[in-house]
């Protein structure tokens, strides 16, 4: 097993292209993306499902090396200028670290 | 007959239209009606809303029922619910089954005739409804800028189902109406997205400005647009014979679809009013009843200068009244991140839309002589 870092986002749907796009770009082995359906935090209940899905949010799962995280959370900036909702870091390990 | 151009007009009750506004007395049986060729009748022919009163099944056809058992589940909080896919599934039929059909009757030799003068017409008002709201919202309630910018843009552009709900009240009804007006419908969703952005820009602070090349492909590729050029066009290049091939499709399926999907909207309807709808000050329920009917007059206005049928002037009405709630919400939460997105929604949703289903649909084709 090897260590690497998991990045966890939950972003709103509508912006999550911006997101994943500055994960390319800095390097991010991959990415998966998953919908959320409802969830609740400082700004009360969000439960998606509107017609244009602006209440829908998703979470981007990324694992990803030491550098390449690094590298994300030094771009908090234009990170946090997606407006996601929540960004959080844990350690996990993987079986195949080449791929990561 | 047809009359200056345009397709052959009808009136109430499916009378024959005899023009300068008059129909000819309802011959006994035609259109499930039977009455006397009085000099009551004759007198009531000749004015512009031919036959009595609408009754009860005009005024509220299944469409909009489906919309009030959906309000009503949603408010006895029954556990009905339409899936998200279904729901959006019907939202891409209804687009194709519109674009379609306006696709196949503008194809009809003649029946582009007008087609310039009402894009321009709705063009226009899609640039300029947004300002009037603008200046509404900002002197009679406590929006910030951004907000108040994209609550505008909303009115300015189109509700896709609202166009949809009172085209299928004119085609139950017998009434025609140009076949471009889908066409008029795709191109007034989204100037008002840049008006709105225009009227929000100072707000906007410059790093949080979304990239300009990703924002003109939401609002000028939006899916909604796409679709409904996208079938305007082939149902154009196919003619008659895509209307052989696709009329059980696009219009056998679409009454029901519709029914769905208004279901579909009466829930959404109440969740969203229950999840924001106590934020929403007084002053903003009120503009979200009184703006569809400055915009209303709007498209009444521009439909006759465009010179439209009645059936077409009162979709031109319908849509200067409507709001929108998939393509502008989207373009808004991208492009003005900073705007109370549960204000827009809750307005455009829970608010104008019911209102015009209820209550305006009705009236404005009634206005536009079109029932």
């Amino acid at each position: 097993m090897h260590a690497r870092k998991r990045i966890e986002i939950v972003v709103e749907a509508v912006r999550a292209e911006q997101v994943t796009d500055l994960l390319d770009r800095l390097g991010a082995p991959g990415w998966t993306m998953l919908p959320v359906t409802a969830g609740r935090g400082r700004q009360g209940l969000r439960r998606g499902g509107d017609p244009a899905g602006v209440f829908d949010n998703v979470l981007i799962l990324c694992i990803a090396s030491d550098a390449v995280t690094d590298r994300i959370l030094a771009a908090r900036e234009e990170l946090l200028g997606a407006r996601p909702a929540i960004v959080s870091v844990t350690a996990c390990e993987v079986l195949r670290g080449e791929h990561f | 007959m047809r009359g200056r151009g345009g397709p052959a007009r009808r009136c109430r009750n499916g009378a024959g239209y005899q023009g300068r506004d008059t129909c000819q007395d309802p011959r006994p049986g035609e259109a499930g009606q039977s009455r006397p060729a009085s000099a009551q009748v004759a007198r009531r022919s000749a004015s512009r809303h031919c036959g009595t009163v609408p009754d009860l099944a005009t005024l509220l056809p299944p469409p909009v029922l489906f919309f009030a058992l959906g309000f009503f589940a949603g408010a006895v909080r029954s556990d009905l619910s339409v899936p998200d896919a279904l729901a959006r599934a019907l939202s891409l039929y209804l687009m194709v089954a519109i674009g379609l059909k306006g696709g196949v009757a503008l194809a009809t030799p003649g029946a582009a005739e007008g087609l310039w003068g009402a894009l321009a017409g709705g063009v226009l008002l899609s640039l300029l409804l947004p300002l009037p709201a603008f200046l509404a919202l900002r002197a009679a309630t406590r929006l910030d800028r951004a907000t108040a910018a994209a609550v505008a843009g909303h009115y300015g552009s189109v509700s896709v189902v609202t166009f949809a709900a009172a085209a299928g009240i004119l085609q139950a009804r017998g009434v025609a109406y140009e076949g471009f007006m889908p066409a008029v419908l795709a191109a007034m969703e989204t100037p008002a997205i840049l008006t709105a952005l225009l009227l929000a820009r100072a707000g906007a602070p410059a790093g949080q400005r979304v990239p300009t090349r990703r924002l003109l492909r939401e609002v000028l590729l939006n899916g909604s647009v796409v679709l409904l050029l996208g079938s305007f066009a082939i149902g154009w290049l196919g003619g008659a014979n895509a209307k052989a091939q696709l009329s059980v499709f696009t219009e056998g399926l679409f009454p029901g679809a519709l029914c769905l999907f208004l279901l579909e909207m009466g829930l959404v309807a109440i969740r969203q009013l229950r999840a924001a709808g106590r934020g929403l000050q007084p002053a903003l329920i009120g503009f979200g009843v009184l703006m569809p009917l400055f915009g209303a007059a709007g498209g009444l206005t521009a439909g006759t200068l465009a010179g439209l049928s009645p059936g077409g002037l009162g979709l031109m009405t319908v849509l200067g009244a409507s709001a929108s709630y998939i393509a502008v919400p989207a373009a808004m939460r991208l492009a003005l991140p900073e705007a109370d997105a549960g204000t827009y929604v809750t307005l455009s949703v829970a608010v104008t839309f019911p209102f015009n289903v209820v209550l305006g649909i009705p009236a404005y084709l009634w206005i536009a002589g079109a029932v």
